[in-house]
């Protein structure tokens, strides 16, 4: 079965990740329907979201539109769509005409209280699907993505449950979800894996991989059965009580040695100090106004700072995780005598690596922003191909990389011109006149006339007439599937 | 600073037509070896010297003699022996019994090219003697300071084969060189057409200069005014600092060897016809410029690593100026 690219196994696989998704974010919701007593709260209608958004995704994806196009256009849909579901499930007893819950919707969406509401609940759980749909139409069938899915579920599971725990929510109903997870999980990453031509049963480290999965299904059950049996409130209260009198015993030491230490000094002598006349006033006397921060500013503040950093910990615990994995990874297979990082300051350096890609992805963003709008206001303004040649050349790059020919950081624009040919040999004199006057603009700085910028973008539009003829000249399935292979197994090695 | 576009200047059309006239010229004593040639060219433009070495027989004096004989200048030979003295390169005062003055008597390192013979045979302190000449273009003899004429070039040779009877050449003097350069053995073709140029007579003898001696100046301005962008000369920069850290290397490139790579490489961006350097300028040049001034750790040696292989692995791990 092909699907424009999208073969029997890509569909298993992704049907599977699906699922690994789905078990944690039905984890999420399991304490909000005891909250409303509310057992009609929408799930599986939520699906619906994902399924739209993967086709949309997809769609503009074939199209080749910039990204930009995608996740605007993309995400006013989901609004549009998300305002028809919630009335559909929080106001269905009002009629289409009555606007009123329309505003009714709004301004639920609007009231900054950190109480989550049914209508705040629906519009969340869609958007987060949508993002996930979003994201899964433009991954590949990796091992990698796999793993890190795995990973990032099964932290937040734990979370939840921990959570849950200590809260006293009865997880009962939840029990068969962390085997639905990682029977999913595992579906997932044996096909991510058996793409690699290296499969669980005939790899070399099978054994080892097995191993794995063996001790963390045991390492699970272990835990459960622990919280289940220990994390009792009452033994968690009377260890932190007792941990409150340690700490109380240690500080009233403190305090006694500084009261003994403070007793060797002699109290210096009162001194009084000599009345001040208070300075005559001149100025103006009367009610003070100061400026207050309207206090719905102040809380739609508040929550964007929170979700800042409920975002930026849950991207740094995916790392963590998958540093730790990778560790455990490199060690299975054999490496033990080779050098490996430690994690010391792992998660500071994941943090701030993470936060200079935001950074980098925001200035990426402006900068294209004001590319647009500088080449639409200043259209006869001399220079203005400054960019162009560099974002053909970029183009260029970018087009070879998603094939598989990617440029080595050590390879010249002349040096990698010899891959690119040989990638392209149908576009051999268009490849050399773009990389040719790529290095002129780039290293003398000389800005192309208007006649030899046309010649670029006629080259380019050459270019991926050829690419795209060969792209799709064998089939969708073969000419993907070896790419996809070929890049599997370079990432590997 | 953007510029707007100009057609390519038509002087470093001038120096790429000299080039291959000058490599013509040579091509009529020496079969193949372009590079080489090239080389020496490039060196003359920088007015930097040139240290061939090679095995024994591959031509290194002829090309030596036949590069000198090509630019028109003056030239002089020093063969050098254990027995050379320092005077005997720089020159001497002595004593007139007729004028009852002493005068002095220059050596054959007053001339525009200088072909050093066998330069590793000379006994350290006459290989010392070149020190001032290569690098300050002057001689001092006796408390006289003389300058050297311009433009001045020492073409060197020497065989790296035979240790004994010879004084390799100290750290500081290898630095002095600007490139070092390999001939290697001709093809099966080459050595042919070699045995039947060189048949009935020597063809050397025969050769005349195919350089104006006033074009030099002009052409190594034109040389001097190649551009260079900010992220090439940051990764030439790169190139050199690693020669510093790298673990195999005990002294790494200095900066004088940054500066002969600079300017070596606006030489060759102009014999091809460029007013700008490229980054494939630079990995063109470093090891021709570098190798020979790099010293590695004693371990290094005893593993068999090379000069070159170092400079390629610095190479591959450098990232290119590019988008």
């Amino acid at each position: 079965m092909n699907l424009n690219g999208l073969n029997g196994t890509r569909i298993f696989w992704l049907f599977a990740i699906v699922a690994v998704q789905g078990c944690w974010l039905y984890v999420f919701r399991h304490p909000f329907t005891f909250k409303w007593n509310a057992p009609k709260l929408p799930y599986w209608e939520l699906y619906g979201f994902y399924l739209i958004s993967f086709i949309v995704s997809k769609w503009f994806h074939h199209r080749k539109a910039h990204n930009i196009y995608r996740y605007c256009i993309g995400w006013l849909l989901w609004l549009l769509i998300a305002m028809v579901f919630t009335k559909y499930v929080c106001y269905a007893g009002v009629d289409w005409s009555n606007t009123i819950w329309c505003t009714s919707l709004l301004k639920g969406l609007a009231q900054m209280t950190p109480v989550m509401t049914p209508v705040k609940f629906v519009v969340l759980y869609s958007a987060v699907f949508w993002f996930l749909g979003q994201r899964l139409a433009c991954v590949h069938t990796d091992f990698k993505v796999s793993l890190a899915e795995f990973q990032f579920g099964f932290a937040i599971l734990l979370i939840l449950f921990f959570i849950y725990t200590k809260l006293n929510i009865d997880v009962t109903a939840l029990t068969p979800v962390p085997i639905i997870f990682f029977f999913s999980a595992l579906i997932s990453l044996s096909i991510a894996y058996a793409l690699t031509d290296r499969g669980w049963l005939t790899g070399q480290f099978r054994l080892q991989w097995i191993g794995v999965l063996g001790s963390s299904l045991l390492l699970i059950l272990l835990m459960a059965a622990f919280f289940m049996l220990a994390a009792d409130p009452d033994i968690i209260r009377g260890i932190l009580s007792a941990l409150k009198q340690a700490a109380a015993l240690i500080w009233n030491i403190i305090l006694a040695i500084m009261k003994f230490m403070a007793g060797l000094f002699s109290d210096p002598e009162p001194y009084e100090m000599p009345g001040m006349e208070r300075p005559a006033f001149h100025g103006k006397r009367g009610p003070y106004t100061l400026f207050r921060i309207p206090e719905n500013v102040r809380q739609i503040g508040g929550y964007v700072y929170m979700v800042f950093w409920l975002i930026l910990i849950l991207l740094a615990l995916r790392t963590i995780s998958a540093q730790v994995f990778s560790w455990l990874r490199r060690t299975l297979s054999g490496t033990q005598e080779a050098e490996v990082k430690t994690l010391q300051g792992a998660f500071r350096r994941d943090l701030k690596t993470l936060i200079k890609a935001i950074t980098a992805w925001l200035t990426r963003l402006y900068k294209l922003l004001i590319e647009r709008i500088q080449q639409a206001f200043y259209r006869n303004v001399p220079g203005r191909n400054l960019g162009n040649i560099r974002q053909i050349y970029r183009q260029l790059l970018k087009s070879a990389n998603k094939s598989g020919v990617a440029r080595g950081e050590f390879q010249t624009p002349f040096e990698y011109q010899i891959n690119l040919t040989q990638w392209l040999p149908e576009a051999k004199q268009q490849i050399e006149f773009i990389t040719n006057q790529y290095v002129i603009f780039r290293y003398s700085r000389h800005i192309p006339c208007e006649q030899t910028m046309e010649q670029i973008k006629q080259c380019w539009l050459i270019i991926k007439k050829q690419h795209l003829k060969k792209k799709y000249s064998l089939g969708g399935k073969s000419a993907w599937y070896s790419r996809k292979r070929n890049r599997t197994q370079n990432s590997i090695v | 600073m953007v510029q707007p576009e100009k057609k390519p200047n038509a002087e470093f059309n001038r120096i790429k037509d000299t080039a291959a006239v000058f490599n013509e010229n040579i091509g009529k004593v020496i079969v193949g070896k372009k590079d080489a040639v090239e080389l020496i060219f490039l060196a003359l433009l920088c007015e930097g010297h040139v240290l061939i070495e090679d095995v024994p027989g591959v031509g290194k004096t002829q090309l030596a003699k036949a590069a000198a004989k090509s630019f028109g200048y003056g030239f002089k030979r020093i063969q050098c022996t254990p027995d050379l003295l320092p005077g005997d390169i720089t020159g001497i005062q002595y004593f007139n019994q007729k004028t009852s003055e002493f005068e002095f008597r220059p050596g054959p390192i007053m001339a525009n090219i200088v072909v050093v013979d066998e330069i590793n045979r000379a006994m350290p302190k006459t290989q010392s003697c070149l020190l001032e000449c290569m690098q300050e273009r002057q001689v001092t003899v006796d408390l006289t300071t003389l300058s050297l004429p311009r433009p001045f070039m020492i073409i060197a040779t020497q065989n790296p084969i035979e240790l004994e009877g010879t004084f390799p050449l100290p750290e500081a003097q290898l630095d002095r060189f600007l490139l070092r350069v390999g001939i290697g053995h001709p093809g099966e073709i080459e050595e042919d057409r070699m045995i039947r140029l060189y048949g009935r007579e020597n063809p050397l003898q025969q050769l005349e200069s195919v350089i104006d001696p006033g074009t030099i100046y002009d052409l190594q301005e034109i040389s001097r005014s190649v551009h260079s962008d900010d992220s090439v000369r940051h990764y030439l920069l790169a190139l050199v600092r690693k020669t510093r850290e790298h673990p195999d290397v005990k002294l790494g490139a200095s900066p004088r060897s940054s500066l002969g790579l600079h300017s070596a490489c606006q030489a060759l961006a102009a014999m091809r016809g460029r007013n700008y350097i490229i980054p494939d300028d630079v990995k063109a040049l470093i090891i021709p410029v570098l190798a020979h001034r790099l010293l590695l750790k004693t371990e290094a040696r005893l593993r068999g690593t090379t000069t070159r292989e170092v400079l390629e692995q610095i190479m591959s791990e450098t990232a290119v100026p590019v988008d």
